[in-house]
C-alpha cells in the first residue's frame, strides 16, 4: 500500500467513526445514565401512561444540578440511594451542571414527563427569572420532597473584633467601603443576605467574590476578608475547633454548636421576617408526570427522608430538617423566590423587576 | 499515629480496594476521554452501599492511578489523557517517535513513584505547616501564580514566544466565555444555553491535541509509517534514576507545595517543574523538546507529588486542593464522615487512612504502574490508518461524555480544526489549553485583588510592595517579561558569547 491510500483510507475510517458516533450520541441523548452504572435501562419507550402500576420498569436518572464535587450531588446520591429500597427501582445519579443550575433544569424539563428522570436541585430555580438564566419557573415542576434547608450564619476568623452583628455594622459605618466581605457568587445566599443588611443599615461593604464556600473560608482563615456568611454543613466543624467565630445566626434553628450565638431575629426583631434564608434541597419532577406516579414518588421518598439514617444525615450536617411536599413545598419555594429576586432587585442587581414576572413580594 | 498508619496492614482487603482504584485510573486516565475526576466520580456512585474505608480507599487508588495514566498516551499519542500531562507530551512523544516508548514509560513509571511519595511525606510531615503557608496566598498571588503558568509555557514551548503568549491569551479568552461567576453576565454565549456554563476545557483539549495531531499526521505522509519500538529498554534502570534523583526530589517539592494550594495543582506543577529543569539542567544527553529523559522527570514526578499536596488543604482544613480531592470530600459526606479541621480528632482512622492510603498507594504503583508497558509500547507501533481513526473516535466519545451533550462533540470537533491550522504555524495548543483552564482563577482572582485593594491601583502596589510572598512572584513575572524582549535577549545572548571568548 502506497501513502496516498493509506491517507485517504485513514481520513475515510476517521470520518465514518465520528459521523457514526455522533449519530450514536443524538439517539441516546435524552436519556443519559453514567457508564459505570449496572442496569442502564432498555429504552426511552416506557410505558408512561396514566397506570403508574408498573413503574419503575426501568432505570430512573437523578440528574443533580451541580456538578459532582458539590454538596447537592452527594446529597441527591445520598437520599436517591435509600428511596430506590422503597421504590423498587434503581436510581442512578448524574450531573448537569453550569448556568447556575439552569443547564440541568432545562435537561429535566425537556426530558419526557413519565417519572423516570427526576430533578434533583437547589433553590437556584429562584433567581432564574430575575438573572435572565432561564424562562423555567417553580411552577414547571412538582416538588417530591424538599428535603431540608441549609442554616446560614455570619462568622470571623479567629481573632475577629466582631463580637455579634452591631459591631460589624458600626465598623462599617466608621470606615465606608473598607470593611471587606467575602460572597459566593451573584445571587448567592451570602449575596442576598449582605445587599440586605447594606441596605437595612444603610452601610457599604467591600465586597469579594469567591468561587465557593471552601475559597471564601480559606481566605477569612487567612485573615484576607473580614466577614463571611456561611453555613452549617460546610463549617461548624472550624467553629469547634476554634479556626472561625461565629457572630449571628440568621435562622431560628437551635445548633448545638452555635449555643450562646447572637440570633438574628432577636437582636433585629424587624428582619425576622428574613430570618430562614438559605439554600434548599429537593427532588422534583416535570409538571406533566401522571399524579399515580407522582404519589409512588413521593411515598418513596418520604419514606427514604424518615429513615433514621437520613436524619442522621441531615443531623450530621446541620441542616434544617423540613420533609415538605406537595402545596406545602410549592408556599416554600415560592417565598425563596420572592426574597432573593426582590432582594436582587431592590439593590439594583438586576433591572428585571420581579413584579413583571408575577412574584409577590412578600407581606412586611 | 505510626499504629493508625498501619491500618492498612490490619485490613488487608482495604489494600485490594486501594489496588483495584489504582488499575482502574490508570487505564481510565490513559485512555483521552476519560479524566481523573470522571473516573473518581464513577468509583463514587458505584461505591454509594460498601462502608466507609473501602469506598475511600478505592477512591484514592483512582486518583493516583488516573493522574500517572494520563502520561501514557501523552507519551504514545501525544494526547495528554489528563491537564496535568500536558508537559509530559513535551519529551515523552518524540521519545515514543525515536523507537524508546518502553524506556519513556518506564521512567515515568519510576518517577511518579518516587514524586507520589515524596508527596505522601510532605503530606504526613508538613501538612500543619504547608497549610499556614497556604493561607498566606492572597487573591494576588493566585493571580500571580496561574499568569506565571502562562507566561511560563509560552516561554519554553513552540519556536517563538509571541505565539505561545498569543495562545495563552487566545486560551483566556476562550475561558471568558460563559457566564460570568460574579455578575451573571453571559459573555459570548449568543443566546445559546449550552455556551452558558463555559467551553469545556476538556472537550478543547481533545479537539486541540487529539483531533489535531491526527489531522497533522494523516496530513504528512512520512508520518504515517511507524517506527518499529526497542523493547530491550523497559527494565527499571535505577542508574538513570539515581542520576536523577536531585532533580526529582526538587521537581516534587515543587509539585508538593503547588499541589497544597486551593485550586491549583498539577497542571501548573509540571509546567513549573519542567521549566525549572530546562533552566538547571546543565547538559542533556539530548536537547528538551527532542526527547529528553529530565523534560519526563520534572513533569511527572511534579504532578504526582502534587496528588499528596492537594490532599493538605483537605485534611487540616476540609478544603479541597484539586478536582479530585473535592470528590473524595463528597463521598466522605456521603459515608456520614465530616471533612474539615475536627476530622483528626473526630475520625483519627479516617484521617490516617487517608495518608496511609497514599503513602502505601504510590510504593503499589510501582508494580502496577510497570505492568502492560510492553502492550502499551505496542500502540506505538499500530499502524496509523488503524489508530489516527481511533483516537478520534476516543476523543468524538470523550467529549460527548463530559456533559452527555451534544454540544461537546462539536466543541471537540471545532476545537481539533482549528487545532491542526494552529499546529501547522508553530502556534503551541498547550498554551492554549492552559489559558482556558487557568483564566477564570486568573480574572476572578484579578478582579478579587483589586477589590481588596478597594478599586485602587496605588493601593493594589502598595499591598504587593509589603507583602514578601507578592513581591517575590510579581518579580518573577516582570523579569519574565523583560528577558524575552528581543533586544534584551540579544544583549544577554552577547554577554554570554564574550564571557565564552574571554
Amino acid at each position: 500500500m502506497n501513502g496516498k491510500v493509506k491517507k485517504a483510507m485513514a481520513f475515510l475510517m476517521a470520518g465514518i467513526l465520528a459521523a457514526g458516533s455522533l449519530a450514536g450520541c443524538s439517539s441516546t441523548g435524552g436519556e443519559s445514565t453514567t457508564a459505570g452504572t449496572q442496569a442502564a435501562g432498555s429504552a426511552s419507550e416506557g410505558t408512561a401512561g396514566g397506570e403508574a402500576g408498573d413503574y419503575p420498569n426501568q432505570a430512573i436518572t437523578g440528574v443533580s444540578t451541580f456538578s459532582t464535587s458539590s454538596g447537592t450531588f452527594s446529597d441527591a446520591v445520598k437520599i436517591c440511594g435509600i428511596a430506590e429500597q422503597y421504590l423498587g427501582g434503581s436510581i442512578t445519579v448524574t450531573d448537569h451542571a453550569g448556568g447556575s443550575g439552569a443547564v440541568g433544569t432545562d435537561f429535566v424539563y425537556n426530558s419526557k414527563p413519565d417519572g423516570y428522570t427526576l430533578l434533583c436541585g437547589t433553590d437556584s430555580v429562584s433567581l432564574f427569572g430575575v438573572m435572565e438564566l432561564s424562562d423555567i419557573t417553580y411552577d414547571d415542576f412538582m416538588p417530591i420532597i424538599l428535603a431540608y434547608g441549609k442554616v446560614f450564619y455570619l462568622v470571623g476568623n479567629k481573632d475577629s473584633k466582631y463580637n455579634c452583628m452591631q459591631d460589624l455594622i458600626d465598623d462599617a459605618k466608621a470606615n465606608p467601603g473598607r470593611v471587606t466581605v467575602a460572597i459566593t457568587g451573584a445571587g448567592s445566599v451570602p449575596a442576598v443576605w449582605f445587599s440586605l443588611l447594606s441596605k437595612h443599615f444603610d452601610v457599604q461593604f467591600n465586597i469579594v467574590q469567591y468561587e465557593g464556600n471552601g475559597d471564601a473560608m480559606t481566605a477569612l482563615m487567612g485573615g484576607h476578608v473580614d466577614a463571611f456568611i456561611t453555613n452549617t454543613q460546610q463549617s461548624l466543624s472550624y467553629v469547634e475547633s476554634g479556626d472561625i467565630k461565629p457572630i449571628t445566626l440568621l435562622f431560628d434553628n437551635e445548633i448545638p454548636q452555635l449555643k450562646g450565638t447572637e440570633k438574628l431575629s432577636e437582636a433585629y426583631p424587624e428582619l425576622a421576617q428574613y430570618s430562614g434564608f438559605g439554600n434548599f434541597f429537593q427532588i422534583s419532577v416535570h409538571k406533566d408526570t401522571p399524579q399515580a406516579v407522582i404519589d409512588k414518588l413521593t411515598d418513596a421518598f418520604m419514606q427514604a427522608y424518615n429513615t433514621p439514617e437520613f436524619q442522621q444525615y441531615i443531623k450530621d450536617n446541620g441542616h434544617s430538617a423540613l420533609g415538605l411536599t406537595g402545596a406545602e413545598a410549592i408556599t416554600y419555594e415560592k417565598r425563596h423566590q420572592s426574597i432573593a429576586s426582590y432582594i436582587m432587585y431592590d439593590v439594583g442587581a438586576t433591572e428585571v423587576n420581579p413584579a413583571d414576572l408575577g412574584i409577590e413580594r412578600i407581606s412586611e | 499515629m505510626i499504629e493508625h498508619l498501619m491500618i492498612l496492614f490490619f485490613e488487608p482487603s482495604l489494600l485490594l480496594y486501594l489496588t483495584g482504584g489504582m488499575i482502574f485510573g490508570m487505564y481510565a486516565g490513559a485512555i483521552p476521554g476519560i479524566s481523573v475526576t470522571m473516573a473518581a466520580s464513577l468509583i463514587i456512585s458505584f461505591t454509594f452501599s460498601w462502608s466507609p474505608m473501602p469506598a475511600i480507599a478505592a477512591i484514592l487508588g483512582t486518583h493516583i492511578g488516573g493522574v500517572y495514566g494520563g502520561s501514557r498516551s501523552a507519551i504514545l499519542l501525544n494526547v495528554p489523557g489528563t491537564p496535568a500531562s500536558i508537559a509530559t507530551t513535551f519529551d515523552g512523544y518524540p521519545l515514543a517517535r525515536r523507537g524508546e516508548a518502553a524506556h519513556a514509560l518506564t521512567t515515568t513509571a519510576v518517577q511518579s513513584v518516587v514524586g507520589g511519595i515524596i508527596g505522601a511525606l510532605l503530606l504526613l510531615l508538613a501538612a500543619p505547616l504547608l497549610t499556614k503557608f497556604a493561607l498566606l496566598f492572597a487573591a494576588r498571588d493566585y493571580f500571580f501564580l496561574s499568569l506565571l503558568g502562562i507566561f511560563l509555557l509560552s516561554g519554553m514551548t513552540g519556536k517563538s514566544y509571541s505565539k505561545g503568549m498569543f495562545c495563552g491569551f487566545l486560551g483566556m479568552f476562550l475561558g471568558s466565555v460563559g457566564m460570568d461567576q460574579m455578575t451573571a453576565v453571559k459573555r459570548f454565549t449568543f443566546g445559546s444555553i449550552e455556551l452558558t456554563s463555559g467551553l469545556a476545557a476538556v472537550a478543547v483539549c481533545f479537539g486541540m491535541f487529539g483531533i489535531a495531531e491526527s489531522l497533522n499526521q494523516v496530513s504528512d505522509p512520512e508520518n504515517v509509517k511507524v517506527r518499529k519500538q526497542k523493547l530491550d529498554r523497559m527494565k527499571v534502570n535505577w542508574k538513570e534514576t539515581a542520576k536523577h534523583l536531585p532533580l526529582t526530589i526538587r521537581c516534587s517539592l515543587i509539585g508538593g507545595i503547588i499541589g497544597a494550594l486551593p485550586g491549583t495543582g498539577g497542571n501548573i506543577a509540571s509546567i513549573v517543574a519542567y521549566n525549572y529543569a530546562k533552566k538547571n539542567v546543565k547538559n542533556p544527553e539530548v536537547p528538551f523538546g527532542e526527547g529528553a529523559i529530565e523534560g519526563l522527570v520534572a513533569p511527572e514526578s511534579s504532578n504526582n507529588a502534587a496528588v499528596g499536596g492537594a490532599y493538605v488543604p483537605m485534611l487540616a482544613l476540609g478544603i479541597p486542593g484539586d478536582n479530585t480531592s473535592a470528590i473524595l470530600i463528597s463521598a466522605l459526606y456521603i459515608h456520614g464522615v465530616t471533612p474539615g479541621t475536627t476530622l483528626l480528632t473526630n475520625s483519627p482512622d479516617m484521617y490516617y487512612l487517608i495518608i496511609a492510603c497514599i503513602l502505601i498507594g504510590n510504593i503499589i504503583l510501582l508494580p502496577v504502574s510497570l505492568s502492560g508497558i510492553k502492550i502499551f509500547a505496542k500502540i506505538a507501533e499500530v499502524p496509523k490508518e488503524v489508530l489516527l481513526p481511533l483516537i478520534v473516535v476516543l476523543c468524538v466519545v470523550g467529549g460527548y461524555a463530559i456533559n452527555k451533550s451534544e454540544f461537546d462533540v462539536f466543541v471537540v470537533l471545532i476545537a481539533g480544526f482549528f487545532g491542526y491550522l494552529f499546529k501547522r504555524h508553530d502556534f503551541p495548543v498547550g498554551s492554549i489549553i492552559l489559558g482556558l483552564i487557568l483564566s477564570s482563577l486568573i480574572e476572578l482572582n484579578l478582579r478579587r485583588a483589586l477589590n481588596a485593594a478597594f478599586l485602587s491601583i496605588p493601593e493594589l502596589f502598595l499591598q504587593i510592595l509589603t507583602s514578601p510572598l507578592s513581591l517575590i512572584l510579581f518579580l518573577a513575572i516582570v523579569l519574565l517579561t523583560v528577558y524575552q524582549i528581543p533586544a534584551v535577549k540579544r544583549g544577554m545572548a552577547n554577554r554570554k558569547a564574550k564571557k565564552a571568548r574571554d
